[in-house]
């Protein structure tokens, strides 16, 4: 539980101050990976959308909760296979 | 037993898919419905910005620790700051020039002087960061900045405009974000095009074949007449019937530290 908090504080972080998108991305599906299913990923995406997008933007400023969810079942799927 | 177990793992299923459902929707009503999404962004840019100072402070001090030791790490940083200085410049007297051009046929015209009111501001997160082509800046409705407004660098180039502001803070939805389409004029002799975003400060267009445009040509957006960018190629296949021209901003986007907001001055 304790490593699970850590890291969401850790994704919060990329999240702020990552240089690239995708490396946003790749944290959220190593912890998607880890914790499946992780609820988190969608709080953490309503976090990215209401930073940086907006309502008028592609998606309705939705990308980032849209982009959680396809990671959220790339993780948990993953997961199954190699279990 | 096995029928207990599999009635317990579709009830876990159930359960799981129920969960997700719900924070669709719950995200769904936080982003789409204005007045919520308002009220969340506003709250969250409370601290925001303080959290990204922090990160830049952290930043710089460990660049300044660093350069100490490596001498070297420390030359390259100047030269590209000192790159980033010229391609500012490249960019002022750009706009100098369409300024000065601009203003004689004012004067010649109509002779009426105009004057823009500019608001500086600084970028609190670049396109890099996030995946919508969006610039956060530290400017917001305090500082009579609204929806709509017009964002330059270095008094030059217009980058974009403002889609979103908080009280102390503002997103700016950059012209270059992709699919977005442009009404422009392309070169000495303003060929009307529409160009469409590529993401980064990079657009295309594409131009009829008998139309004279060169790398280097200015691109001018048809409203406002602002700079929008400089042709880097030119593509021509002499059996089609249009010739693609791709072209960016005279800047690097990702490097910008600061942009100025023409308040009142819309494209739209």
């Amino acid at each position: 539980m304790k490593k699970r908090i850590i890291f969401d504080l850790l994704l919060i972080g990329v999240i702020f101050y990552a240089q690239q998108w995708w490396l946003i991305a790749l944290v959220a599906l190593w912890g998607a990976f880890l914790w499946a299913p992780y609820y988190e990923i969608i709080a953490l995406g309503i976090l990215a959308d209401l930073l940086y997008g907006a309502v008028s933007l592609p998606f309705g400023g939705m990308l980032g909760v849209l982009s959680a969810f396809i990671i959220f079942f790339i993780g948990s799927y993953i997961k199954k296979a190699v279990r | 037993m096995t029928l207990h177990r599999g009635n317990s793992r579709n009830s876990l299923f159930e359960r799981k898919n129920i969960t997700l459902i719900a924070l669709f929707a719950v995200s769904a009503f936080v982003l789409l419905y204005a007045p919520v999404r308002s009220v969340f962004t506003r709250a969250l840019y409370i601290g925001a910005p303080k959290i990204w100072n922090v990160g830049d402070v952290t930043h710089s001090m460990w660049n300044a620790l660093v350069s100490n030791f490596y001498e070297k790490s420390a030359l390259a940083k100047e030269n590209s700051a000192l790159r980033a200085d010229v391609s500012r410049m490249q960019a002022q007297v750009l706009d100098r020039n369409l300024l000065d051009e601009k203003m004689k046929s004012l004067e010649e015209t109509l002779g009426r002087a105009q004057g823009d009111n500019r608001v500086v501001a600084y970028v609190l997160a670049r396109p890099g960061v996030s995946p919508y082509d969006t610039l956060v800046v530290d400017a917001g409705a305090d500082n009579g900045i609204a929806v709509g407004d017009v964002v330059v660098y270095a008094g030059s180039g217009a980058i974009g405009e403002i889609v979103e502001i908080t009280d102390a803070s503002a997103k700016v939805k950059l012209y270059s974000s992709p699919k977005e389409e442009h009404l422009v004029t392309v070169g000495l002799h303003n060929i009307p095009v529409v160009a469409e975003g590529r993401g980064m400060g990079n657009f295309d267009a594409k131009v009829p074949q008998d139309s004279i445009v060169a790398v280097g040509d200015n691109v001018v957006l048809s409203k406002g007449g602002y700079v929008m960018g400089i042709i880097s190629l030119v593509e021509a296949i002499p059996a089609e019937p249009m010739k693609r021209i791709f072209f960016r901003t005279p800047f690097n986007i990702s490097e910008i530290r600061s942009v100025e907001i023409l308040i009142n001055k819309r494209t739209l």
